[in-house]
């Protein structure tokens, strides 16, 4: 014997009656009570967070405004700067000097060879005649 | 007129406008969450986040109108994007379908829930468009601008979507 099912809700239902079952169907619901403080209470803790960080932000550049950063960065640079300078400048001076202190001894013993050359020239000279 | 005076005076950074307004739609955006993501839970998140962005975007709106077409607008986007970044997708099985064996009543709890899981196995976008129909009673054209769509393509999701809940309620009601 085969049972015949029962008709069911939507087997009665009058396709014209889907837009109103619809319509009831997803009408607005209350929404939960606690929504409204919970929106409140995040709003003002944003708002917090936002002021937190703009004063914070506010100290930062209070006790080291860009136009400080920037001097001392430039003071730190020159001061490296200058140094390199006058290192190089100090080696090329002792370099230089040393340079004429091998010219001047290298003068003088061509000097020295001159005379003993010279001397030996006038030797010769006075025995032939 | 007195939505346009709320609006401004939360425009001004008064706290209780702005809470006034909450009020005034929260019932609507919760809903309109509701019946999309079909999850309490994630409706209520979306809300608040809707409500947050409202405040956040105050200065821009201009009148009550402008902001009650901005929170249906914000908030079936954001349901939308939900849906597609969770693939949240309600599957209706068959144990979960109601039978009563009288014929619907007027009012109905069992079948409007019914109806609410049907409607919640549409896609995202369709879904959508079938809430702001029913739930707010908006004209094809209303929700097109919401939902930035063509209104053709809104006709032909409402026509699809009709025929799909219509096929499901007649298979439901045959089977077993």
């Amino acid at each position: 014997m085969s049972q015949r099912r029962s008709p069911g809700p939507l087997d009665v239902l009058d396709v014209k009656d889907v837009d109103e079952r619809l319509r009831r169907a997803l009408r607005r619901t209350p929404a939960p009570p606690r929504l409204a403080d919970s929106v409140l209470a995040r709003v003002l803790e944003a708002q917090d967070a936002t002021g937190h960080r703009a004063r914070s932000g506010q100290a930062v550049r209070t006790r080291w405004p860009v136009w400080r950063l920037t001097a001392v960065a430039a003071s730190l640079l020159l001061a490296v700067a200058s140094g390199a300078y006058y290192s190089h400048r100090r080696s090329e001076e002792v370099r230089a000097a040393e340079a004429a202190r091998d010219v001047r001894i290298a003068l003088e013993i061509t000097s020295e060879k001159l005379n003993h050359v010279q001397q030996k020239v006038r030797a010769l000279g006075a025995r032939q005649f | 007129m007195r939505a346009d005076d709320v609006l401004v005076r939360a425009q001004a950074g008064d706290h209780a406008a702005f809470a006034d307004i909450v009020r005034e739609h929260q019932s609507m955006v919760f809903s309109l969450a509701c019946h999309i993501v079909h999850d309490r839970a994630a409706a209520e998140d979306v809300a608040q986040e809707v409500f947050l962005e409202l405040y956040r975007s105050l200065a821009r709106l201009e009148s009550g109108a402008h902001l009650t077409f901005w929170l249906r607008r914000v908030t079936s986007h954001r349901c939308i994007d939900r849906i597609r970044r969770h693939g949240r997708r309600v599957e209706l099985t068959l144990a979960e379908t109601h039978e009563p064996s009288v014929p619907p009543c007027a009012h109905d709890p069992l079948l409007e829930a019914h109806l609410r899981r049907l409607v919640a196995e549409l896609p995202a976008g369709a879904r959508a468009v079938v809430t702001l129909r029913y739930q707010e009673d908006l004209a094809p054209s209303e929700i097109a601008l919401i939902l930035d769509m063509p209104v053709n393509t809104v006709k032909s999701h409402m026509r699809r979507s009709m025929a799909c809940l219509r096929a499901k309620m007649t298979r439901n009601g045959r089977q077993g």
